[in-house]
Formats: C-alpha cells, sequence, structure tokens
C-alpha cells in the first residue's frame, strides 16, 4: 500500500534566500508524523508547498501514490488532503456549528446550493455537530466563531479540518499559544484523531511531540538533519547538537 | 489627416500629460505609503483651481503669487482630512478608506459648489505669456509649454526627494514593505499625513497651473482623477516611474486617439488599461502592489 | 407576516389619498431598493466592493428601453432581452474581474462602467450620444398598458417583493453562506476546497442580472434614459444607498434606498448643497457607523427588547 504522502526533494527559495532545500520524508498510512525544528527552519514552508499555498521550485508531493505537486486546496481537499492555520483563521463572524458545516457542505459538492436554507441542510449540520461532540465544542455550537477562547479557536480549526474527512490532516502548529493544560488537551485529541486519518503535525512543543508521534522528521536550515522513531530521535547526537540542546537552553 | 493634425494632438498629450504627471505621483506615493487610496484627490486638485480663484480674485494678488499660495491652502485642508477621516480607520480594510475618500469628495465639490456656484470658469494666461508661438507652422498656446515645463519641474523635484533624501528614504522602505512602518516606529502615522498633505498640495497646484488650460468647474478634478487612476495603475500602484510612463501613455492616448476616434478614445483605454490589470495585477510596468 | 403586511399596506397607498408625487417618489425610491440590494448581493455578502454598478443597472435601462421602443413595448419581452444582455455581459466580464479582489476590483470595476458610459455617449446610431434614449413607451403586461402612476408602482411593489424574497433565499443558502466565508477570509474559504473565484462570479452575475432588472423598471419609469446613468456618481450614489442602510442585511440597503431618494429630494428643494450634505451624512456614517441604518436600528431594537439575544 502506498505511503499517505511523499515528499520527494521539495525546494523553494525566496529572493536570495533558500528555505526548503531538497527536503524529502513519507508519512505512513495511519500514523501521526511530526515535523519539528528551530524557528526559520523551514517548516511552514514545506506545510504551504504541501498544502498548495506555495508553488515549491523543485521537488514532488505524492498523496497515496498520485502526484499533486502544485495542485490548488480546491483540488486537494477532494483528494484527501486537508490543513489547519498557525494563525487561527476560523470564519469569525459565523457561528461555531456554521464553520464546522461549511467544510462539510463543500465536501458534500453542496456549496452551490442556491434555494434550499443552509440551516435545513442536516446531512451537514448532523456531520458538523458530530465533530463538534468529539472534540468537545458541542456546548458551544450557536456561538459565533469570534466569541471563543483561544484554545477552543485553534480547536475549531481542527474541526473545521476534520468536516473534510481528509486521509491525511497536516496540523499547522496546533499548540501555539496554549497553556501546558491545554496542550496535553490537544495532544490527546491528536491521538483521538490519528484513529481516523494520517496526521502531518508541524510542532514547537517537543515534549507533546515525541509523547504523541509514530515519526518524527527533524529540520534545521531548510534541509532534514534526522528521521525516525521518538526513541530514536531523542537519541540522535545531530539533533540534539542542532535543535534540542538550543530549545532546552532556552527552556531552562 | 494631416501631419500638423497629429502633432498639435501629439503636443496636447505631452502638455496634459504633465499635469497627469503632478496628480498621478501624488496618487501613487499615498497608497504606497499607506495603502490609502484617495477618491478625493480629484476634488482637491479641484480646489486648487478655486483656491487660485479666490485669492487673485479676492485678495487682488498677481496670477504667479497666487499660483503658489492656492496649494498652501489646500494643504492644511488636506491634513485635518487626513487626520479627521482617514487615520482614525487606518487599521481597517483599505475598503474602507476607498469609501471615505468618495464621501469626502462629494463634501468638497459640494462645497466648492455651495460656495462659487456650479457655473464654469476661463482664466485668461498670465503675462506675459498671452501669445502664441510657432512650432512648424502651427500657433500654439505658449502658456501651454510654460505650465508643462513647470509640471515636469515640480514633479522632477518630487523624485529628487523621493530618491535622494533621508525622509525619502523612509517613504521607500516602507512602500517596498509595509512591515517596516511597524519597525520604523511611531512616526510613520505622521509621516502619512504629511505625505497626504503634500500630495493634496502637488494636486492643487497642478489645479491652479491647469486653470488657464482647461476650464474651472465643480467637477474638473473628475476626469483627471480617473486618467490618473488608470496612470496609476498601469504603473502599479505605490511604483513612482511606473505611474510617470502610466501618465504619459494616458494622455497621449487620449489625445492622439480623441482626435481620430473621438468619443471611442476614452472607451478603449478604460478597456485596455482593464485588461491590462486583469493579467497583470500588479501593474504593467514593473513591480507594484493593487490588492 | 410582517413583510407581507407592510407590502400590502405599501400597495394600497396611492388609494388611501398618497399624493401622486410621493408615489412618483416612492416608486423610484423601491427601483433603486432593487438595486442596492444587488449590490448589497456583493458588497455585504461576497466582500466584493464596486464603484461601477451603474453598468449593470444602466445597460439594463438602455437595452430594455431600446428593445420596447423598437420592437414592443411588452413588459416581459423588454425583461428578457435586457437579462439576456446584462446577464450575458456580467458573465464574460464577471469571468475575468473575479481574478482580483479589494481595491483592485474596486478600480476595475469603474474602469469598466466609465467603458459603458462612454460607449452610451460615442454609439450615436443606437445610443443618441449625450441626448439619451428618449420616447420610450409604457410598458404592456398581456397586452394591456401599464399607466404611469399607481398602477406602475405596483408593478415595481411586486417585483421589490420578489426580488427581495428570491435573494433574501439565496443569501440563507448554502451559497449564501460560503459567499458570507469568503468575504469574512478568502483564504480560509479556499482551505476547506471552495472555489472562490467560481462562487465570486456567480455572485457577481446574479447581481448584475437583478440590477438589470430594476435598470428595466427604471427606463419604462422615466420613458428613457441618458448616458448619465452609467456615470460613475450613480454608482457612487447605490454604494451611499446600501452603505447608508447598512450593508449584508439587505433590508438595510432598502431602507438605505428610500431615505436617499427622500433626503434628496428634500434637500433639493430647500438646501442647494444637498451633496455638501449627504456626502458628510456618508463620511460619519462609514467612519462611526460602518453597519449603517439596519445597524442602529438593530441595536436600538436589543435596547427595547433586551431579553432577545
Amino acid at each position: 500500500m502506498a505511503d499517505a504522502l511523499v515528499v520527494e526533494e521539495l525546494s523553494k527559495s525566496f529572493g536570495a534566500l533558500r528555505a526548503v532545500d531538497g527536503v524529502g520524508f513519507a508519512v505512513k498510512d495511519g500514523d501521526v508524523h511530526s515535523l519539528i525544528g528551530p524557528n526559520g527552519a523551514g517548516k511552514t514552508t514545506v506545510f504551504n508547498c504541501i498544502s498548495g499555498f506555495l508553488r515549491p521550485a523543485e521537488g514532488r508531493v505524492l498523496l497515496r501514490g498520485e502526484d499533486v505537486t502544485a495542485w490548488p486546496p480546491h483540488r486537494l481537499i477532494p483528494a484527501g488532503l486537508a490543513r489547519t492555520f498557525q494563525i487561527t483563521k476560523v470564519f469569525g463572524d459565523l457561528t461555531v456549528l456554521e464553520n464546522v458545516a461549511l467544510a462539510a457542505r463543500s465536501r458534500l459538492g453542496q456549496n452551490l446550493r442556491m434555494w434550499r436554507r443552509a440551516s435545513k441542510v442536516t446531512s451537514a449540520n448532523v456531520e458538523a455537530l458530530e465533530i463538534l461532540e468529539m472534540l468537545g465544542l458541542a456546548e458551544n455550537a450557536s456561538a459565533n466563531a469570534d466569541h471563543l477562547a483561544h484554545g477552543d479557536k485553534r480547536i475549531l480549526e481542527i474541526a473545521i479540518a476534520l468536516a473534510l474527512r481528509p486521509r491525511l490532516l497536516m496540523l499547522d502548529e496546533p499548540t501555539a499559544g496554549m497553556s501546558a493544560g491545554e496542550t496535553e488537551h490537544i495532544g490527546k485529541l491528536v491521538r483521538r484523531i490519528a484513529a481516523r486519518t494520517s496526521v502531518l503535525l508541524v510542532e514547537h512543543d517537543m515534549e507533546m511531540v515525541l509523547g504523541i508521534s509514530d515519526q518524527v522528521t527533524v529540520m534545521t536550515q531548510g534541509r532534514v538533519i534526522a528521521s525516525g522513531t521518538p526513541d530514536a530521535i531523542s537519541r540522535d547526537t545531530n539533533v540534539q547538537d542542532a535543535y534540542l540542546g538550543a530549545l532546552d537552553a532556552r527552556n531552562l | 489627416m494631416d501631419l500638423n493634425f497629429l502633432f498639435v494632438s501629439m503636443l496636447n498629450g505631452v502638455v496634459y500629460g504633465a499635469f497627469l504627471l503632478l496628480t498621478s505621483l501624488g496618487l501613487s506615493l499615498v497608497f504606497g505609503l499607506g495603502r490609502v487610496v484617495n477618491f478625493a484627490h480629484g476634488a482637491l486638485y479641484a480646489l486648487g483651481g478655486y483656491a487660485l480663484l479666490a485669492v487673485i480674485r479676492g485678495a487682488g494678488v498677481g496670477y504667479w503669487p497666487a499660483l503658489l499660495l492656492a496649494p498652501l491652502l489646500v494643504v492644511p485642508i488636506a491634513i485635518a482630512i487626513e487626520r479627521t477621516t482617514i487615520h482614525p480607520i487606518r487599521h481597517r480594510s483599505d475598503i474602507y478608506t476607498l469609501l471615505v475618500t468618495f464621501g469626502i469628495s462629494f463634501v468638497i465639490i459640494g462645497a466648492i459648489e455651495y460656495v462659487w456656484g456650479t457655473g464654469t470658469t476661463l482664466l485668461k494666461p498670465p503675462q506675459p505669456f498671452v501669445s502664441t508661438v510657432d512650432i512648424f507652422g502651427n500657433q500654439y498656446p505658449l502658456y501651454r509649454l510654460v505650465a508643462a515645463g513647470v509640471s515636469l519641474l515640480v514633479s522632477a523635484g518630487v523624485f529628487a526627494v523621493i530618491q535622494l533624501t533621508p525622509v525619502g528614504l523612509r517613504i521607500r522602505a516602507i512602500t517596498d514593505d509595509p512591515g517596516m512602518a511597524e519597525a520604523l516606529g511611531v512616526n510613520t502615522k505622521w509621516l502619512l499625513t504629511l505625505v497626504f498633505g503634500c500630495a493634496a498640495g502637488l494636486a492643487a497646484f497642478a489645479g491652479a497651473l491647469g486653470a488657464p488650460i482647461f476650464a474651472i468647474h465643480p467637477e474638473m478634478g473628475m476626469s483627471i482623477l480617473l486618467d490618473s487612476f488608470l496612470a496609476v495603475i498601469l504603473g502599479g500602484l505605490g511604483n513612482l516611474p511606473g505611474s510617470a510612463i502610466g501618465a504619459f501613455v494616458v494622455a497621449l492616448t487620449k489625445s492622439i486617439g480623441g482626435g481620430y476616434i473621438a468619443d471611442w478614445s476614452t472607451a478603449v483605454l478604460f478597456g485596455v488599461v482593464a485588461i491590462a490589470l486583469i493579467f497583470r495585477p500588479t501593474g504593467v510596468f514593473g513591480r507594484g502592489r493593487v490588492a | 407576516m410582517l413583510f407581507a403586511a407592510g407590502a400590502i399596506a405599501l400597495a394600497a397607498l396611492p388609494y388611501a389619498g398618497v399624493p401622486p408625487f410621493t408615489i412618483t417618489l416612492l416608486t423610484e425610491a423601491f427601483i433603486f431598493a432593487i438595486w442596492a440590494m444587488s449590490l448589497d448581493l456583493l458588497v455585504g455578502y461576497t466582500g466584493l466592493v464596486t464603484f461601477g454598478h451603474a453598468a449593470a443597472f444602466g445597460l439594463g435601462s438602455y437595452a430594455a428601453g431600446y428593445f420596447a421602443r423598437e420592437v414592443t413595448a411588452d413588459f416581459f419581452a423588454a425583461l428578457l432581452v435586457a437579462e439576456a444582455i446584462v446577464v450575458g455581459l456580467a458573465v464574460t466580464i464577471g469571468f475575468v474581474v473575479t481574478r482580483v479582489s479589494g481595491v483592485a476590483f474596486a478600480i476595475i470595476s469603474l474602469a469598466i462602467a466609465q467603458v459603458l458610459f462612454q460607449i452610451a455617449i460615442a454609439w450615436r446610431p443606437v445610443t443618441e450620444g449625450m441626448d439619451g434614449l428618449v420616447g420610450v413607451p409604457l410598458p404592456k403586461i398581456a397586452g394591456f398598458t401599464i399607466d404611469a402612476g399607481a398602477e406602475f408602482y405596483l408593478l415595481t411593489i411586486a417585483t421589490l417583493v420578489l426580488v427581495y424574497l428570491g435573494l433574501s433565499r439565496l443569501v440563507a443558502s448554502s451559497f449564501g453562506r460560503t459567499l458570507q466565508a469568503i468575504r469574512t477570509n478568502e483564504e480560509r474559504a479556499a482551505a476547506i476546497g471552495i472555489n472562490v473565484r467560481l462562487h465570486k462570479w456567480i455572485a457577481f452575475t446574479v447581481s448584475w442580472g437583478v440590477a438589470g432588472i430594476g435598470g428595466t423598471l427604471m427606463v419604462f419609469m422615466k420613458a428613457g434614459t441618458t448616458p448619465m446613468s452609467l456615470h460613475w456618481s450613480e454608482s457612487g450614489n447605490v454604494l451611499v444607498m446600501a452603505i447608508f442602510g447598512g450593508v449584508g442585511t439587505l433590508f438595510g440597503p432598502m431602507i438605505g434606498a428610500v431615505a436617499f431618494v427622500f433626503l434628496r429630494d428634500e434637500f433639493t428643494t430647500r438646501f442647494e448643497a444637498w451633496q455638501l450634505a449627504f456626502g458628510l451624512v456618508f463620511v460619519v456614517v462609514v467612519l462611526a457607523f460602518p453597519s449603517g441604518l439596519a445597524g442602529i436600528f438593530a441595536r436600538a431594537w436589543r435596547a427595547l427588547w433586551p431579553t432577545r439575544s
């Protein structure tokens, strides 16, 4: 069976800066695969190249064996890829339920229905409510998304992406700006989500990544320096030198 | 169609292009610096023409001092406008500043009509430029050439300030990278006010300088505003050299085309610009920023 | 219910002793209301601010007026022809202009309206230049002539009601919600697989189509039209109506159109600087009340009935 995602020799420059330089890794089906690295390592650029928000200069992206390099988002989603954003971008003036239902309708191809009231399109709403229940947001379903707490907005981001029923879910720093308790909660959610879909996680929080990942890929300065199980990564001296040391020093 | 006709059309185009240059530069500067699309720019141009009229007729000042005085009267008005209406909503999307300045142009044109009426005034060219000159057998009004020369000189001055002075450096830095505004600190907010005021001054100066060539009437700023938009869009909003080329492309197309296909020339021009912008949303002549 | 009662009450006005002059003003206001609602679909729901919405309205007027004068005064035939032309052009123009958004969209739409304005002046054999199209007959429905005054007023109200119901249905549909998502955050909408351009394109076309209905009514009401119907200041006026009333509500722009017509009438008869006054009001609304009259009403309503949240 083909891997959920294969990235080969991906490169991208901004002017003179080579942000991503020949990056390659593979996400196995059903895994939680994390992409980590210090700030400016090029993680987000890789993420944007895979999800169709940037066009890579070189390299290929394969989704379940299919070449999807530089596809726009509205083609990638039917192909089974969905993403969240580092900066929360929920639809602020729509309700929480509507945020998720929009995504569900988009997947079901109901966006262009112009007559039936959206509030009565039950399949999408039922599905949206299910996802909100799974993620513990159901009681806020009718609130305006703007009124959610920061942590809940991040979870809503994930809910929107899940409503697209991806086979690969890409999460861009879902714990950014969260407390330790919230981070742990997100970690548990990610494991629960992994029962449904493969996950590619870009993260800062080392502890969480090592705790929940099946595979970890480490980047610095636009290149991959190590790839392997969390155990192997935490023992890897390259990683310790280039990244963990720096991070530990900062945390202390 | 004889060559003389073509020649005079071209000459008219160059003269109009020189005026368009003054208005387009201001429009482009303000957009580049603050992402403010100033719809009231044309109304400020008209205000310059009326300020000239007021100073000459009301205070009995001669034409040349009045030409300097008129923009100086408009600048404080423009600064007041920026501080009270544009500054408070800069954090909102740039569409709001477009809407507000649109409303302001209504107010200014309305105020002009209220104070000076809706009529048209023609001003005689000042001494000693009333006469015409002979160019290849064509009698051409001397004042047009003088006014175009003055416009070009002032525009060159603006370019020099932008390229050579510390303030110009700041303006270019922020235009290239809006993120720089934050890095450079609080002063940038007043910088926009200052540049907005100066841009309005340039527009008013153009309005006053053009008064003996184009008639003075309340809506005189509208067609030059639309042409300036076209010039700036062609050049790429915020791109000064591009705006300069755009100004002459628009002016020459209008005046030469106008000689042959009359009213259709503007339609063709707008159509061309619309299509150009669609395929190169950042402007035809190089790097600028539109959306 | 409230809406139906309101519509019936309005329809009864000509028979309740309201002077013909007021009926004429109301007719004009309701035609503008159709136009302003069509603009709301773009500005309020899709987030596309246009400075060229006079193009759709004026083109509808020219097409319907020319056809009615040259071929038949049948209202539905003229409407059909006008719609075919307006929608046909909107599909073409929309395909290209929806590539951009924000300020670029605002200015390109202005440029396009300006092209139509210039064509109306230059294409004399059809448009009769600056003089404009004159001598458009009264419309006929099923062979019966609709008289100016009360009958035409009723036709306008019926059209307004249908347009309002249709558009409110549209904005509450999946499509309408998707438009709102695009307005709120275009990039995010794309990220959930919405084809943003396709949606904008359809919204643009529907908006022009509805504006064309308004233009058709207007040319019959005025028995003609001039290039001024395509002038940038008309695009400005309809923007003023919509924003003054409150965009994103459909109802707001309708109120805004009525307020515009009656205020303009008041100002122009009593006060020569109506443009000045209106500009000031507009600036204050954009600065201080971005949600317009509808927003002010909603706030007052909530203050009066605080139990309903």
